[in-house]
């Protein structure tokens, strides 16, 4: 791949992440909605939900980008990826001299950007409305940040890789989606929700991301941060590896 | 003229179905060799062979002289392919697609240069979603014409194409083929291959069945056919039948 056929492709896979409606709307309008609405009800002030430490947009914010992780690593990436394998768009770009690889590797690359240029917009939008604390150190978020990304891309990656029919797996990442977003305290708080639902939480990846952003965030000791990073570390692994195998098996041809 | 693939007792196996029985075939600068059977004879997954894009189960594959399989993503600065099945993403248009694979080559043709040739400048700003057949399939010769290809492979080019949509890219393949350029054409369409083709590659059951120029098949259609089946007037079509493995006829009345 050289620069220019790496710099057209970013340009191109961009433009069709900005004309699929969903992807920028779930990772840069519903975040922000969901801090102005929440904010607008709860402020920022700290009170008897936290401990009298955080105020509900220092807990949302961090949480809200969990959110942006789960809707480009869980549904951009194994849409896409599933939409250009059954319609045969990838076996075309393996005609070229780019192959699919490289189109793959520059999908990728785009979502974790949007990533973080999503979760930056998050995080400046309620610095400058609800003046959240960000106890935190920068060098200990971005790479929480990264850890969380990595491990939600995997698992993505893994079911756009296992399912061997486009259709099912688009379901598969739609469940897992709306589930981890509503279930893991990613757009409401675990606080407010009742014990069963909050030991089923404890399940589900995003919980762990929500956990270890919210923990950076907030600047806890990284000890306390043990269970998500052996949690995420062992996810990437595991989803990563038999992604991997089960690509190399069918080739996405 | 300069070899530009060569094809070895190629062979292809889905399973326990042989899908390419020990075939062997050349492809040579400036001439295009089309490729005809019936469905399921193997046609597609030769050409694919060829275009490194299907492991062959045995034989050699050799394009510009290289493995297509282990190095595909050189050959592909001089071969070009219009696939069977393939599409493009969605949401992109025409001009943009054309400016993304130009960004592929060294040193391509300039599309807006091909959109004109091809009829299709009005179209940069449309999405290929919303092209006719035609437009897209003009458009698939001109992916594959971007990287200024001395090979191209064209797999059922004008399958689903008005008559005068066919005879528009007949216009183009000429064009093409007096560039010099070698063309390996798979198609249903007889009439293409009788005005096209420089040379025939009959294949049946996955085995090639007869090579050569249209006057020596229909020779060996002379030679080879029962008196009662051959007549001199005979077209390619009325040959590919005459040797086609018989169909089983359907009674109406079972169906009525």
């Amino acid at each position: 791949m050289t620069a220019k056929s790496f710099s057209k492709t970013m340009q191109m896979i961009v433009k069709l992440y900005i004309r699929d409606f969903a992807s920028p709307f779930f990772s840069v309008v519903f975040p922000l909605g969901a801090i102005l609405l929440f904010g607008s009800i709860y402020g920022n002030e700290p009170g008897e939900l936290f401990n009298y430490r955080l105020g509900a947009m220092d807990v949302m914010v961090p949480a809200l980008v969990g959110m942006v992780i789960a809707v480009n690593g869980i549904m951009t990436l194994p849409l896409n990826l599933t939409e250009f394998m059954t319609n045969k768009v990838y076996k075309r770009f393996d005609a070229t001299p780019m192959g699919k690889e490289n189109i793959i590797f520059v999908q990728v690359f785009v979502y974790l950007l949007a990533v973080l240029v999503s979760a930056a917009i998050v995080i400046v939008v309620g610095w400058l409305i609800y003046d959240i604390n960000i106890d935190g150190n920068w060098l200990v978020i971005i790479p929480a940040l990264l850890l969380s990304c990595l491990a939600i891309f995997a698992m993505g990656f893994f079911i756009a890789a296992v399912f061997k029919s486009g259709k099912i797996a688009q379901v598969v990442s739609y469940i897992v989606y709306f589930l981890m977003i509503f279930l893991s305290g990613a757009t409401m708080p675990l606080e407010i929700m009742p014990d069963n639902i909050r030991t089923f939480a404890n399940i589900l990846p995003l919980t762990h991301v929500v956990n270890l952003l919210q923990g950076t965030f907030h600047g806890q000791a990284i000890s306390e941060q043990m269970t998500a990073i052996v949690v995420l570390a062992g996810l990437s692994a595991v989803c990563g590896s038999i992604g991997a195998v089960m690509y190399n098996r069918r080739k996405w041809a | 003229m300069s070899i530009l693939a060569k094809v070895e007792n190629l062979r292809v196996q889905y399973g326990s179905n042989v899908a390419v029985n020990d075939i062997s075939f050349e492809i040579s600068a400036g001439e295009i060799v089309a490729v005809i059977g019936s469905n399921g004879c193997g046609k597609t997954s030769a050409m694919e062979c060829l275009g490194g894009l299907r492991n062959p189960g045995g034989g050699a594959v050799a394009v510009f002289g290289k493995d297509p399989r282990n190095e595909r993503k050189e050959i592909y600065h001089e071969l070009g392919v219009q696939l069977q099945e393939s599409a493009y993403p969605e949401k992109i248009k025409v001009g943009e697609i054309c400016d993304w694979f130009s960004s592929f080559y060294e040193n391509p043709v300039a599309y807006e240069k091909l959109l004109a040739q091809f009829g299709l400048a009005d179209k940069a700003k449309s999405y290929v979603s919303k092209l006719s057949g035609g437009q897209r399939q003009r458009l698939s010769i001109l992916l594959a014409m971007l990287g200024r290809p001395k090979l191209l492979i064209l797999d059922e080019l004008t399958t689903g194409l008005d008559p005068e949509a066919r005879r528009g890219i007949w216009e183009i393949l000429k064009v093409i083929k007096s560039g010099g350029i070698g063309v390996l054409l798979v198609s249903h369409y007889m009439d293409e291959v009788e005005n096209l083709a420089d040379r025939i590659i009959f294949m049946q059951s996955g085995k090639i069945f007869f090579t050569g120029t249209l006057g020596e098949l229909q020779s060996f259609a002379q030679e080879n056919l029962p008196a009662e089946k051959w007549n001199a007037d005979m077209r390619l079509e009325d040959i590919y039948l005459a040797f086609a493995p018989e169909q089983k006829a359907i009674a109406l009345g079972e169906l009525l």
